[in-house]
């Protein structure tokens, strides 16, 4: 049976398992399939240390019945697997409904008919195992001439599949969808000095990442970043004017506001439950989750709720507009859905998620943010970050400067920032005029990609910490 | 029961389909998980779930070459495919010197308290009566917002044979309660408080695990200045795994010392940790989260001593890195999923307690920190031990007294505090996931206030 036909197959069983779940009285039911195939490796310096390709199909099913939400997954996906497993869901529903007095509601969307083909430039299925490994061999290559590099990770994975959505409202939709991602962890030794950086690459138009980023370039700057580290000074802990470079305006624009944007947890109480249509940031700010920036990794058609996906903008100019809904926060709310809603896989419920999260240009040349800081610090390159529902955030940063004079001074290493984001983004007083994204996984229980990113950015006072004891 | 069976011949049958494609070395890992999940989002009973899955990975090894690749498609064509994907996996993978085969049928330890009839039979239904009741009860205070919570019990089987005649099979059961909490009395929001819960035979004391986290989210409201530059710190079990997570417990596993990427390479023998610290991986502690018979290669699970009175013992290993090192596997191989190979992980890992009692360490600090969970630790490097994190939740401790601060931060070094630092170890045993720690207090960590 051909891929395709395989898809359509599924889609009609599970068409039939709705049906089923229907005449049983549920007010409404979805399911999801997804077929894919998988490839990863992993080289240690130089040695491939870990590889492996997969098979993974299966599918799960949500059954809303009076008020309440059952849900099953199976990875058999035969006619009667997948009729035990709308059974499953429905009595998990109606275990719920005679106990709670649940109210859930979905938004609800005409019936749709779509079939999504992934435009890819080279399938990579298509590409042999043999290449892929050589492939990124040659990044190694690039990377371990330096003496001071004394050990390097690199992996590569990409997954190709199609999944398939089908609701008890009459939508049935095939997305096919085709992931690559690079990542490189590098470790350096001058002396006594440690210092290690990261760096990540995806494209979702198929085997296309080498084409994009050619090895040697992404050698070279994480070289360079090493380098600077292993002969950095520690910085002095305190507050301090800032310069963000987009990699780090992208991860606090998604760690440290994001998430206080995405319905559920603004409802929980996160720092901007009660700012909704209030200035939230200086006007030169505006965060858009957007759905459609070529190239990124949130950048679909459909979500994983079959919704159809557009921008939600966040922060306009400063004040709060909107929040990013999956259909059951659309209707709790009265808001149209933004198609927020993906999962980690068939196992797992969709949550509401970002997709490519970034802050819009503005007028400055990059050099003019820089004019006019006496001391502070240029931060170019994140380590990892992570905030909390209250407002609070710390990011860690890998390649940072200080400013001195309106000038790029020395490197220094072991930085990262923190604070309330709501006040640091009032801080804002510059946006700059270039743009760049960053590609990585953000976690909340499931894992999904996503892309953030925006111009460089100048923050009037921000808490530098960093200074070891 | 025969599901056990069941697994243990789709085994078999795997590996009788690579063994006719003239292969003479592989190994087949069947895992089997079936699940009863109970979710609360926003203070409702949000989703009952039910949910099953049975896949396989299979591992050849051609001239010592190891290939991967795994299916849940258990069709005769996709598991061809699948044995197809190994082998050439396989080709291109380096030739492993060292590799010395998979085990051979061994001594497996006898682990009690990992399997019960009773938790596995629990209905739906009565996990979600469980939920509602103690959800209603700690809703009665109005300032208590539950953001999530999860109630779940599972079924896990682990089959693994290979072509030394390997054919192992275990049936565990586990509960798993957790809960994110926040408080809000109008005028302030808490930071969110996590609280777990985990065992093997029964089902978590909920309605504790609740009322406690819901206490310390009320303890978090309006916040007070921080106005020291140092400061002894008292670490909880859920700040220590933060700060553990991402320093130590790399370290001292086997691939990070082959790598040269641990600080403790080349120092067994040698004191590396304050003489006050004893640190152990056990995997046949009875009854423990990550203890069984086998780990997930077919090697025994068993105690190792990693750290004692401060000095180095051992490191954790699996099959391979155990090879690559020239030592033997300490029983640590784990994938957490069929799709996976195996790595080196913990069993459950336990910091030995001390004599102090923690209520008496708060009473005594004039001035200090409680600290209940570290954000941003992830961002440590695990090989200098540099952290510099946000502590929250946080308490300034006064003789006995808790006022709850935010916006600080801590910045040191790992295994500095771990060798200089520490000023007593706690009495009693507190878990998180698979750590078992009691509470550390620190003489002195650097403190930046916003």
């Amino acid at each position: 049976m051909s891929k395709e036909n395989d898809v359509q197959y599924v889609a009609e069983l599970l068409r039939g398992c709705i049906e089923l779940g229907m005449r049983e009285g549920a007010s409404f039911i979805d399911a999801r399939a997804e077929l894919c195939t998988t490839f990863y490796v992993e080289l240690s310096n130089g040695v491939v240390t870990a590889i492996k390709q997969g098979i993974e199909r299966g599918a799960c099913i949500r059954v809303l019945y009076r008020g309440s939400w059952g849900f099953s997954t199976t990875s058999v996906l035969t006619r009667e697997s997948l009729v035990n497993c709308v059974r499953s869901a429905l009595k998990a529903a109606k275990a719920l409904a005679v106990r709670a007095r649940a109210e859930h509601r979905v938004y609800t969307l005409p019936s749709c008919e779509d079939y999504v083909k992934a435009s890819l430039a080279l399938d990579p299925r298509s590409v042999s195992t043999s290449e892929k490994v050589r492939d990124l061999l040659e990044y190694h290559r690039e990377i371990a001439r330096e003496g001071y590099v004394k050990s390097v990770i690199a992996r590569y994975s990409d997954e190709v599949g199609a999944k398939v959505y089908v609701s008890s409202e009459g939508r049935s939709i095939v997305q096919e969808y085709c992931y690559t991602w690079f990542h490189t962890w590098v470790v350096g030794r001058e002396g006594p000095v440690v210092a290690s950086v990261r760096d990540s690459k995806g494209t979702i138009d198929g085997y296309t990442l080498w084409r994009k980023w050619p090895q040697h370039e992404i050698a070279t700057v994480v070289k360079e970043r090493l380098k600077k580290q292993l002969r950095a000074k520690t910085p002095k802990g305190g507050t301090f004017p800032v310069v963000l470079a987009p990699e780090v305006v992208g991860t606090f624009v998604h760690e440290a506001f994001g998430h206080l944007a995405e319905a559920d947890l603004t409802l929980s109480g996160s720092a901007i439950r009660d700012k909704m249509g209030k200035k939230i940031a200086s006007e030169l700010v505006t965060i858009v989750d957007d759905p459609t920036i070529p190239g990124a990794y949130g950048t679909f058609k459909y979500d994983d709720e079959g919704v159809e996906a557009r921008k939600a903008f966040l922060i306009e100019k400063g004040i709060a507009k909107e929040l990013m809904v999956d259909r059951e926060y659309a209707a709790k709310l009265g808001t149209s859905p933004t198609g927020n809603a993906r999962a980690e896989s068939y196992r797992v419920w969709p949550l509401i998620r970002m997709r490519n999260t970034v802050l819009l240009p503005g007028d400055y040349e990059v050099n003019e943010l820089f004019e006019g800081i006496e001391f502070g610090y240029y931060l170019v390159s994140v380590r990892g970050g992570q905030a909390n529902l209250d407002g609070t955030f710390q990011v860690g940063i890998q390649e940072a400067y200080e400013i001195v004079n309106g000038e790029v001074g020395d490197p220094v290493r072991n930085v990262s920032i923190s604070g309330n984001t709501l006040d640091t983004l009032m801080e804002v007083d510059a946006v700059a005029k270039d743009f760049d994204i960053s590609y990585g996984r953000c976690g909340k229980g499931q894992t999904v990609l996503v892309s953030d990113g925006g111009p460089h950015i100048r923050v009037r006072r921000i808490v530098v910490g960093g200074e070891a004891t | 029961m025969s599901t056990l069976d069941g697994y243990l011949g789709i085994g078999d049958s795997v590996l009788k389909k690579v063994l006719e494609r003239g292969i003479d070395e592989a190994e087949v890992y069947v895992l089997a998980v079936r699940s009863k999940v109970v979710e609360v989002q926003n203070n409702e009973l949000f989703l009952a779930h039910e949910s099953g899955e049975v896949g396989l990975g299979i591992r050849v090894v051609l001239d010592k070459r190891i290939g991967f690749a795994f299916t849940n498609d258990l069709r005769d064509g996709a598991v061809k495919r699948a044995i197809d994907g190994a082998i050439s996996v396989a080709k291109v993978s380096a030739r492993e010197e060292k590799w010395e085969g998979f085990p051979y049928y061994s001594h497996y330890p006898e682990v009690e308290d990992l399997y019960s009839v009773k938790l596995v039979s629990t209905e739906l239904d009565q996990l979600v009566e469980l939920m509602r009741n103690h959800l209603g009860e700690v809703l009665q205070d109005k300032r208590i917002h539950i953001v999530s919570s999860t109630l779940e019990v599972s079924e896990v089987t682990r089959v693994v044979v290979n072509t030394r005649g390997l054919n192992l099979g275990e049936t565990t059961t586990h509960s798993i309660f957790a809960v994110d909490v926040v408080a809000n009395d109008g005028t302030d929001t808490s930071p969110v408080i996590y609280r777990e819960a985990l065992s093997r035979t029964e089902l978590p004391d909920i309605g504790a695990v609740m009322k406690d986290a819901c206490e310390y989210a009320i303890k978090s409201l309006h916040p007070v200045k921080f106005d020291r530059y140092r400061a002894p710190v008292v670490m909880t079990e859920y700040a220590l795994y933060e700060l553990l997570k991402y320093t130590l417990t790399i370290a001292l596993k086997g691939d990070s010392v082959a790598l040269g990427r641990s600080p403790f390479t080349g120092k067994l023998g040698e004191k590396v940790l304050s003489e006050k610290l004893t640190i152990v991986d056990d995997g046949t502690m009875r009854g423990g989260i990550s203890s069984s018979k086998f780990d997930d290669e077919g090697v025994p699970r068993r105690r190792t001593i990693l750290i004692e009175k401060g000095i180095l013992r051992n490191f954790i290993y699996n099959l391979y890195w155990a090879y690559r090192s020239g030592t033997e596997s300490t029983g640590n191989a784990h994938r957490g999923f069929y799709t996976v190979t195996p790595r080196i992980e913990y069993s459950n890992l336990i910091v030995q307690e001390g004599d102090t009692s923690p209520s008496e360490v708060l009473e005594e600090l004039s001035y200090g920190l409680l600290v209940d969970n570290l954000q941003g630790a992830h961002s440590s490097n695990p090989e200098t031990g540099e952290f510099s994190v946000v502590a929250v939740p946080a308490w300034i401790v006064k003789r006995g007294e808790l006022l709850p601060v935010r916006g600080i931060m801590l910045a040191g070094n790992t295994y500095e505090l771990l060798s200089r630092k520490v000023m007593y170890i706690c009495r009693g045993l507190r878990q998180r996931a698979n750590l078992l720690t009691p509470w550390i207090v620190f003489e002195d960590i650097r403190v930046i206030q916003k």
